[in-house]
């Protein structure tokens, strides 16, 4: 009892999503609660993602993100050559009557943006960290490591 | 006493600011700019705009949501605001309230969609308690299965904004502006726009509601009246708005685009955009549009079928046309615009060809 109580807590504290209402007396089962976070990637606490393959850095949000945010029908990116700032908007995403900004985890210069999302912006919700990537972005190289001031996994799940 | 006066000292700051009659463009202006740049807590109330004017969403298409024909034979002007949400028309009838709030203020609201959603309809039904049916219904406000209030939000990394626009009264003319939206929520069941809403001027007069919604809004917050003058002391005052009037010309587009594709052209869909994207940068020009440079980032477009504009609500949100002014070689546009011409020539007639070119 006290452990679904702490469990309960706990997930409405850290904002994650819990679809289901299980029993959680085993403590393993509460893996099936949370929304997906994948390993090897960054996260910020405004819920986006940012994924490191040499010099390009991949940006997009959350499966938590998507999930509250509800059916997304409509994104907004900024044009490859602008730059971004780190905790600064770079486009925003509409769904069920809100327009949501989202902004990047790191500075730099944005090298590619996700076309597919014009006509597709549902793949925000069904692919959040594959299809529904946004912006590719050339890191600003910064006296203290972009990389170590986002979030990582472990870090992601408690917040 | 002491115990109400106690928990207004607890409750958080709330500036409270109401007009009559002011013009949806100018209330939209003011609702962004303290939304994106002032750091207090916000309700402002409009009695009622001075004209008619159609209200689009951040992403709403001219051609799919409106009447173009009607629109633009009345010249009933079409604003797209800077939230998301759907279409209306609003005019004198209609009251408007807005809330705009740090997540520190309401700290058991996450700042998603439906948890802001879920906050307003707490107030509304404390509003319209013992006055009617009242219920939110997916994201509307409702008495039994008619709306009569519709919302829209947008929603940044501290801040959000959810703003209403209530039916208290309107002129069924005017619905005939508006198409039936494709995308509609499950209990309209395809209604048409006058068996879909209702007014709350059969349940209360306008002060009553107003009054009613400030009584509500003053158990929540501790309100501070302002005067319109003050709030730029709280706001910046000048600002890069993304909300903002369609041109005659971008309307018209949309207009030929919807007849041209019934009518075939025999172009792919990306080929006829082109033409019509550079016809409409050229029509502004003869029309004698400024044209202005694309300065940074945040003035880009995000350029889709027919939104002519596709504004952002992140910080200095980008002038929209900006991309459609994009600066083009002369003898290319004129090439490009002998082809548009010879493209819409097959459904307007040459005086409304050139009208619609500006010429």
């Amino acid at each position: 009892m006290a452990l679904r109580l702490w469990a309960s807590s706990t997930t409405n504290a850290l904002g994650i999503s819990c679809g289901v209402k299980a029993s959680l007396s085993p403590v393993f089962s509460l893996s099936r609660c949370f929304s997906s976070v994948l390993d090897g990637l960054k996260y910020a606490t405004s819920h986006e993602w940012v994924k490191h393959e040499g010099p390009v850095a991949t940006i997009g949000i959350t499966d938590h993100a998507q999930d509250h945010l509800g059916e997304v029908v409509f994104v907004e990116l900024p044009e490859p050559g602008g730059s971004v700032s780190k905790g600064g908007g770079f486009g925003a995403v509409e769904s069920v009557k809100a327009t949501s900004d989202i902004n990047s985890p790191i500075s730099g210069e944005v090298i590619e943006v996700n076309s597919k999302l014009s006509e597709s912006p549902g793949l925000i919700n069904s692919s959040p960290y594959e299809e529904g990537w946004m912006i590719k972005v050339k890191p600003k190289p910064e006296k203290k490591n972009p990389v170590n001031t986002a979030m990582g996994f472990v870090n992601y799940s408690v917040i | 006493m002491a115990v109400i006066q106690a928990k207004n000292v607890a409750a958080p700051l709330m500036n409270i600011v109401r007009f009559k009659g002011m013009p949806i463009l100018e209330q939209l202006h003011l609702e962004e700019r303290i939304f994106r740049t002032s750091s207090n807590n916000w309700c402002i109330i409009n009695d009622g705009t001075n004209a008619p004017t159609i209200v689009m969403g951040v992403s709403g298409k001219p051609s799919e949501l409106l009447e173009l024909k009607l629109v633009l034979q009345d010249k009933v002007p079409v604003v797209r605001r800077f939230t998301g949400g759907g279409t209306v028309i609003v005019d004198p009838g209609t009251i408007f309230v807005t809330f705009i709030c740090n997540k520190d203020a309401v700290p058991n609201v996450e700042l998603y969609p439906r948890p802001i959603m879920s906050w307003s309809g707490q107030i509304y039904e404390d509003v319209f308690r013992g006055i009617g049916d009242f219920h939110l219904r997916d994201n509307d406000y409702v008495f039994g299965n008619r709306k009569f209030g519709g919302n829209a939000q947008s929603i940044s990394r501290r801040r959000w904004i959810h703003h209403t626009s209530f039916l208290w009264d309107y002129d069924v003319r005017n619905m005939a502006y508006l198409k039936v939206p494709k995308r509609a929520p499950e209990y309209r069941s395809a209604r048409s726009h006058v068996e879909f809403v209702c007014r709350i001027k059969d349940y209360l007069s306008t002060s009553d509601f107003i009054n009613r919604t400030v009584k509500v809004v003053r158990n929540r917050f501790s309100l501070a009246p302002m005067q319109l003058e003050e709030v730029n002391i709280h706001a910046k005052t000048s600002f890069d708005h993304s909300s903002r009037l369609l041109t005659k010309a971008e309307l018209e587009a949309a207009f030929v685009s919807e007849n041209l594709y019934r009518e075939g052209t025999g172009l792919s869909q990306g080929q006829f955009h082109r033409k019509m994207k550079d016809v409409i940068r050229l029509s502004n020009r003869l029309n004698g549009k400024p044209e202005k440079e694309i300065q940074d980032l945040r003035r880009n477009l995000f350029l889709m079928l027919f939104s002519f504009f596709a504004g952002s609500t992140f910080e200095g949100a980008p002038k929209e046309q900006h991309a459609l002014l994009e600066l083009e070689d002369t003898v290319t546009s004129r090439r490009k615009l002998r082809s548009a011409v010879v493209v819409s020539s097959a459904v307007l007639p040459a005086r409304q060809r050139l009208d619609f070119l500006g010429w």
